[in-house]
C-alpha cells in the first residue's frame, strides 16, 4: 500500500516535472505569469490523468473475468453522482479564478509604455511603424523577415492591425498571440525581461505563403536601441540619387519598385509613368510626406497588370518625401527627394 | 415493405447482379442503408487518411519535398472537410440508421425515403468537394473553418466547397428529424424514455444539435457565396460587414458540432462498456443528465475559439466552456464505476473502448489548458491544439467507432471479426495513434502555429515532427490490419449467433443479420435491459425446471 | 361521434398515442428553418450595434405601400388556413376544401405583392450591408413563402379529390404548422425592415 502511494507520488512528481520543463518560462512579465498558469493547469490536471488512467488499469488487472459467478448488478445511486459531479465542480471553482487572475495582468495597459508600435499585418509580410520615433521597419515576402528592435524591460504598445486578411502576430517566447483583423484594430503591452533574438510568425492561416509570415522580435539595452533608432534614421536619410528630368519612370514587379529613390526638380510640375508588370494585381502611386501619410500630395487611381499609365502631378516644394503603393504599403515605397 | 422471404429455392431465380444492385440504389431498409453509409465514409476515410500521410510526410522534414505550398494548403483543407463531415458524422449516423430502430424494437425509421435521400445527398456531397481539385486554382484552400476574408478570395473550388457542405447540411437535418420523430414515436411498448438504450439516448441529443445549430452553418455558407457571387457584404468591413461575424455565425454551429461528432461515441462506449463488464450502466440516469446538459452547454461556449480576436467577452465563456467539463468528467465517473466490481472481458470491442476512455481523458484534459484566455493566447492556433482535436476526435470518436465495429459487426454481417487481428489492430493503433499526436503538444508549447505547409530548421521542430510521421505510418498499418479483417471476415459463412457478446439491448433479440422485418418476436420490455433481463429469466427457470 | 370517449391508454402503450409523425416532423423542421434565419437575426443585430446611422444614407428605408399589403395577405391567408384547420377537426370535406382555396388565395395575393414591391425599393442588392441584409433576408423569406404555397397547393389537391379524409386530414395540420412559422417569419421581417427603419426605431 506504502510502496503503491510511493510510486503514484514519484509518477505524478515526475510527469510534473517533465511537463512544466516543456513550456517555455516567458521573456517578458505577462509571459512569465503566463508560464505560472500552464504549471498551474499542470498542477489540477495531472491528478486527475494519473487518477483515471491508474483506476482503468487497476479495474483492468483486478476485475478481470476469472469465473462464471455474477458481477454485483449495481445501477449506481442518486450520492454518488452528487459526488461524481461535486469532484470536477471544485476543480473548475479552484481553475477560474486563477485564470482569471493571470489575464487581467495580461491585459492590463500600461498609461506610459516605453516604445509604441503601429503593427501592420498583410499578406504575407509586417511592418513596424516606431510612433514616438518615427521610424518604419517592414519584410519583404519569402526576402527579408521584417526586425521589431526594443528595449529591455520597459513597456512595447503594439497597435495591431491588419491590411488585407485575418492575420496573427505570434511571438512563442512571449507565449503571447493576438489577430490582426481587417476593421477591428487590437492593442496589447508586452514588457520583455530578457535580451535576446526570439523567432514570430504568423499564426493564422492567411492564404498561400502563410508558412511564411515570419518577424523577429530582437530584445537590446536601452543604449543599444537608442543607437539602433539612430542609425535606422540615418540610414533614411542616406538615401539619395542624383535628380533627373521632371519624368520619373518606375516599374512595379513582383509587388515592389524598381527604386527606392526618386528625385525630381523643385517648383515645377512633373509626371510618372508607371509600368505594372504584375499580371492580375493592380498598384497605385501615391506620394505622401511620410509613411504615416499625414499630407497627402498625390494618388493615383489603381494600375491594373500588365499596363503602364502616366500621371501628372503638383510642383512640390524642396525637401524628403515619401512614395508608396497605398494597396500594398510600407513593403512598396520609397524615398522621393526634390532638390 | 416487408419481404417475404422465399421458402422454396429454384421456384423463384435468383436475382441477377443488376437486380441487386437495383435494390440497394432503392433500398429505403434503415439497415441496408446503414450499410451504405459505412461504405461510403470508410470510402472517403480512406482518402482524407491518405491526405493525412502526404501531409505528414511532407512535414516529416523541413523544406518541401512531397507538396507544393499550393497543393498542402489544399490537403490540409479537404483533410478536416472530409474527415469531419464526410467520415466522422455520416458513420455515426450509419450505426444510428441501423441500430437505432432495432434497439427501440422498431420496423423502420419513422421517414424510410427522406432516410434513403439523407444517405444519397452523402456521396454526391464528398465528390462536389473533391471535384474542387480539378477546378482552376485548385480545391478549397481556406482550412475546415474557412476564415472570411481568406475564403471570399478563392477561386472556383471554394464554391465547390460550400456546395457540397450544404448538401451535407440538409442530408444531416432530414436524417436527424428522423431519428427524433423515430425515438420519440415508434417505441416498442414497454420502452420508456429512461429505459431508451443509451445509445440511442446519444443519437437523440445528437439530433437535437444538428436540428437547432446546422441551419446556422447552412445561413453562414448562403451569406459565404452571397458575398462571393452576388455582391453583398456581409463580411467586407469596406462596405459595412464584419470578418467576425463569420466566426460567430460558424463557431455557433461549430462547437456543437463537436458534440455531434463524439455523442454517439459515447453512447457506443456506454453500452459496450457495460456489457464486457457483465453489469448495468452505473448511473444511467447520470449519463443521460449529462449527454442533455451538454447539448443545452454546448450553445454557450462558442467564443472560446475566438479569444485571439481580442473581441470576445472572456470571462463568459471562460466559464460556460469549464462548466461543460463537469458533466464530461461525471460521464467518465460513470464508465470507471461500471467497470468497478465487474468481470472484465477483453474481446475487441472493449480494447478499443478502454482506448476510447484513456485517450479521450487527454484530449479532454489537455482542452482545459485552452479554457483559460490567458493561457490559450499562447497555444491558440498551434500544434497543441492539433493535438487536442486529434484526441477527441480519433482518440476519442475513431476508438470509439473501431468499438461499434468490432462489436455490432456480428450483427450487421452475421460473422464475427477475428479476434487476433482485432487486437493487432488495436495495439497498432494504439501505438500509432499516441506516437504521431503526443508529440504535438510539445511542438504546440514549442510555438509551431498549425495550418503550415513548411517550417525553418533552426526552429528545434524536426525531430517531433519526424516521430509524428512515424506514427501517421504505424496508424495507417493498423488501417490496412482492419481491412484485412473485413475482407476476410465477410468471406466466412454467416454463423454468428443472435447474441454472441451477452448483449443487454433489443438488437441481440433477433438474428444475426436481422430479417427484413427486423424481429420475429419482441421480448417485453421492463427496464433498459430487455434481452438481459430475458436470459436471466430463461436461465432461472432452466433452473428451476431441473429436478 | 363527439360522445364517444377515447380509451385512456395504459402507460405501457403510450408509446403509440400522441400526434402524428407527419406533424411532429413538421415542427422540427420548423424548428431547424427558424435556427436558419435566426442566424441571419443575428448578423442583423451584429450590423446593427456597429452602425452609426441606420439604415446607411445611402439606402433608405424601403417604402411601406406594397410590402404592408402582402404582409396583410400573409396574415389573412394564415387566419384562413386556421378555419381550414377547425373545419378538418370537425370532420367537412367540403368546408375544409373552401378554406384551403381561399388560403392558397391569399397566398399567391402575398407573393405576387411582395415581388411587386421589390420595385419599389430604392437601393439595389450591391449597395452595402443594409442592402445585402435586406434583399437575402426578405429573399428566403420569400422562397419559404413560396414553399409553402407549393405545400398548400398540394394539400388543396388532396383535399378537392377527396383524399384528405383518409388520412384524417393530417397534412393539414402539418401545413397549418409550416404555414403559421412563415406567417410568424413575414411580420418579423416585415417589423424589422419595414416599420423599425420607417419609424426611426
Amino acid at each position: 500500500m506504502v510502496a503503491r502511494r510511493c510510486a503514484v507520488t514519484a509518477a505524478f512528481l515526475t510527469a510534473a516535472v517533465l511537463l512544466a520543463g516543456c513550456a517555455q518560462q516567458g521573456v517578458s512579465t505577462q509571459g512569465q505569469d503566463i508560464h505560472d498558469l500552464y504549471v498551474r493547469i499542470l498542477l489540477l490536471a495531472t491528478p486527475v490523468f494519473i487518477g483515471v488512467e491508474a483506476f482503468l488499469l487497476w479495474c483492468v488487472v483486478r476485475y478481470r473475468k476469472r469465473d462464471d459467478r455474477p458481477a454485483p448488478q449495481d445501477p449506481g445511486s442518486g450520492r454518488t453522482l452528487g459526488v461524481f459531479f461535486a469532484i470536477p465542480t471544485v476543480i473548475i471553482a479552484i481553475l477560474f479564478p486563477f485564470g482569471e487572475q493571470t489575464l487581467s495582468y495580461v491585459q492590463h495597459r500600461d498609461k506610459n509604455p516605453g516604445v509604441v508600435i503601429n503593427v501592420d499585418a498583410f499578406q504575407w509580410e509586417w511592418t513596424f511603424t516606431y510612433v514616438n520615433e518615427g521610424l518604419v521597419e517592414t519584410g519583404k515576402t519569402l526576402v527579408k523577415a521584417a526586425v521589431m528592435e526594443v528595449p529591455v524591460n520597459q513597456t512595447v504598445h503594439v497597435h495591431l492591425r491588419s491590411r488585407d486578411v485575418m492575420h496573427e502576430f505570434y511571438v512563442p517566447a512571449l507565449l503571447f498571440m493576438r489577430n490582426a483583423l481587417p476593421g477591428h484594430p487590437n492593442d496589447f503591452d508586452f514588457t520583455p525581461t530578457k535580451l535576446g533574438t526570439f523567432p514570430g510568425q504568423c499564426a493564422e492561416f492567411c492564404g498561400l505563403w502563410h508558412s511564411k509570415m515570419t518577424f523577429v522580435l530582437k530584445v537590446v539595452s536601452p543604449p543599444d536601441y537608442a543607437a539602433w533608432i539612430q542609425s535606422e534614421k540615418a540610414a533614411a536619410l542616406n538615401v539619395s540619387c542624383p535628380t533627373g528630368p521632371p519624368a520619373v519612370q518606375l516599374v512595379a514587379q513582383n509587388t515592389s519598385w524598381n527604386t527606392a529613390c526618386l528625385a525630381v526638380p523643385p517648383d515645377q510640375p512633373w509626371s510618372a509613368t508607371v509600368t505594372n508588370k504584375d499580371a492580375g494585381i493592380e498598384h497605385t502611386f501615391g506620394v505622401f510626406d511620410s509613411s504615416t501619410e499625414g499630407v497627402k500630395y498625390f494618388l493615383s487611381p489603381p494600375v491594373p497588370g500588365p499596363t503602364v499609365a502616366t500621371f501628372q502631378l503638383p510642383p512640390l516644394r524642396p525637401g524628403r518625401y515619401y512614395f508608396e503603393c497605398t494597396i500594398h504599403g510600407p513593403s512598396m515605397s520609397g524615398t522621393l527627394i526634390v532638390k | 415493405m416487408a419481404i417475404t422471404e422465399v421458402q422454396r429455392p429454384g421456384l423463384v431465380p435468383e436475382p441477377s447482379p443488376a437486380t441487386r444492385l437495383v435494390a440497394w440504389l432503392t433500398t429505403t431498409d434503415h439497415k441496408r442503408i446503414g450499410i451504405l453509409y459505412f461504405w461510403n465514409s470508410f470510402a472517403v476515410f480512406a482518402v482524407a487518411g491518405v491526405m493525412a500521410l502526404l501531409m505528414r510526410t511532407e512535414l516529416a522534414q523541413p523544406g518541401t519535398q512531397l507538396l507544393s505550398v499550393r497543393a498542402y494548403n489544399q490537403v490540409f483543407t479537404l483533410h478536416g472537410t472530409l474527415m469531419i463531415f464526410l467520415f466522422i458524422f455520416p458513420v455515426l449516423a450509419g450505426f444510428g440508421n441501423y441500430f437505432v430502430p432495432l434497439q427501440i424494437g422498431a420496423l423502420d425509421m419513422a421517414f424510410p425515403r427522406v432516410n434513403a435521400l439523407s444517405f444519397w445527398l452523402l456521396p454526391v456531397s464528398a465528390l462536389t468537394i473533391l471535384s474542387g481539385f480539378l477546378a482552376k486554382g485548385g480545391a478549397a484552400a481556406s482550412g475546415w473553418t474557412n476564415y472570411v476574408p481568406i475564403s471570399v478570395q478563392q477561386g472556383a473550388g471554394e464554391d465547390l466547397w460550400i456546395a457540397g457542405l450544404l448538401l451535407a447540411g440538409v442530408a444531416s437535418i432530414l436524417g436527424a428529424i428522423n431519428f427524433i420523430v423515430t425515438i420519440l414515436r415508434l417505441r416498442a411498448p414497454g420502452m420508456t424514455m429512461m429505459r431508451l438504450p443509451i445509445f440511442s439516448w446519444a443519437t437523440l441529443a445528437t439530433s437535437l444539435l444538428v436540428v437547432l445549430a446546422t441551419p446556422v452553418i447552412t445561413a453562414g455558407l448562403v451569406m459565404l457565396f452571397a458575398d462571393r457571387r452576388l455582391g453583398t457584404t456581409f463580411f467586407n468591413p469596406a462596405r459595412g460587414g464584419d470578418v467576425l461575424l463569420w466566426q460567430h455565425v460558424f463557431w455557433f454551429f461549430g462547437h456543437p458540432e463537436v458534440y455531434m461528432l463524439i455523442l454517439a461515441a459515447w453512447g457506443m462506449v456506454s453500452e459496450i462498456i457495460p456489457v464486457f463488464s457483465g453489469k448495468p450502466l452505473f448511473g444511467y440516469t447520470g449519463v443521460v443528465l449529462s449527454f442533455l446538459l451538454i447539448t443545452a452547454l454546448s450553445f454557450s461556449v462558442w467564443a472560446h475559439h475566438m479569444f485571439v480576436t481580442g473581441q470576445v467577452e472572456l470571462p463568459f465563456f471562460s466559464v460556460t466552456t469549464e462548466l461543460i467539463s463537469i458533466p464530461t468528467g461525471v460521464l467518465f465517473f460513470n464508465w470507471l464505476a461500471t467497470m468497478r466490481k465487474g468481470k472484465l472481458r477483453f474481446d475487441p470491442p472493449m480494447l478499443f473502448a478502454l482506448g476510447f476512455v484513456a485517450m479521450f481523458l487527454i484530449g479532454g484534459l489537455d482542452g482545459v489548458w485552452m479554457a483559460s484566455p490567458a493561457m490559450d493566447f499562447a497555444i491558440h492556433d498551434t500544434y497543441w491544439v492539433v493535438a487536442h482535436i486529434h484526441y477527441v476526435l480519433f482518440g476519442g470518436t475513431v476508438f470509439g467507432i473501431m468499438a461499434g465495429m468490432y462489436y455490432w459487426f456480428p450483427k450487421i454481417c452475421g460473422r464475427m471479426l477475428s479476434r487476433r487481428l482485432g487486437q493487432w489492430h488495436f495495439w497498432l493503433q494504439f501505438i500509432g495513434f499516441n506516437l504521431t499526436f503526443f508529440p504535438m503538444h510539445l511542438l504546440g508549447l514549442r510555438g509551431m502555429p498549425r495550418r503550415i505547409a513548411d517550417y525553418a530548421p533552426d526552429r528545434g521542430w524536426t525531430f517531433l515532427n519526424s516521430l509524428a510521421t512515424v506514427g501517421a505510418f504505424v496508424i495507417g498499418m493498423a488501417m490496412l490490419v482492419f481491412l484485412v479483417n473485413v475482407i476476410v471476415t465477410l468471406r466466412r459463412p454467416r454463423e454468428a449467433p443472435a447474441d454472441p457478446w451477452g448483449g443487454f439491448t433489443l438488437e441481440w433479440a433477433t438474428s444475426s443479420p436481422p430479417p427484413a422485418h427486423n424481429f420475429e418476436r419482441l421480448p417485453p420490455v421492463r427496464s433498459s435491459r430487455p434481452v438481459y433481463d430475458m436470459r436471466t429469466a430463461a436461465q432461472a427457470a432452466a433452473e428451476g425446471a431441473e429436478p | 361521434m363527439s360522445g364517444t370517449a377515447i380509451p385512456i391508454r395504459s402507460g405501457e402503450e403510450r408509446a403509440v398515442a400522441g400526434t402524428s409523425s407527419s406533424v411532429l416532423g413538421m415542427v422540427l423542421f420548423v424548428a431547424s428553418e427558424s435556427m436558419f434565419f435566426a442566424a441571419f437575426f443575428g448578423a442583423y443585430v451584429n450590423t446593427y450595434v456597429n452602425q452609426k446611422v441606420w439604415p446607411p444614407n445611402n439606402t433608405p428605408a424601403p417604402p411601406l405601400s406594397l410590402a404592408t399589403a402582402a404582409v396583410a395577405s400573409l396574415v389573412l391567408s394564415g387566419l384562413l388556413l386556421q378555419g381550414a384547420f377547425r373545419a378538418a377537426r370537425r370532420g367537412l370535406p367540403g368546408t375544409v376544401s373552401r378554406w384551403l382555396v381561399l388560403t392558397l388565395a391569399a397566398a399567391v395575393a402575398s407573393v405576387v405583392l411582395t415581388l411587386v414591391s421589390y420595385a419599389e425599393v430604392g437601393f439595389g442588392l450591391h449597395a452595402g450591408i443594409f442592402a445585402s441584409l435586406f434583399y437575402l433576408m426578405t429573399g428566403l423569406g420569400l422562397a419559404h413563402v413560396a414553399g409553402g404555397v407549393v405545400l398548400l397547393a398540394l394539400v388543396v389537391v388532396q383535399s378537392l379529390t377527396g383524399r384528405l379524409a383518409l388520412v384524417r386530414y393530417q397534412p393539414v395540420q402539418a401545413a397549418a404548422v409550416y404555414w403559421n412559422f412563415v406567417v410568424v417569419l413575414g411580420l418579423v421581417i416585415y417589423v424589422v425592415f419595414y416599420v423599425l427603419t420607417n419609424t426611426g426605431g
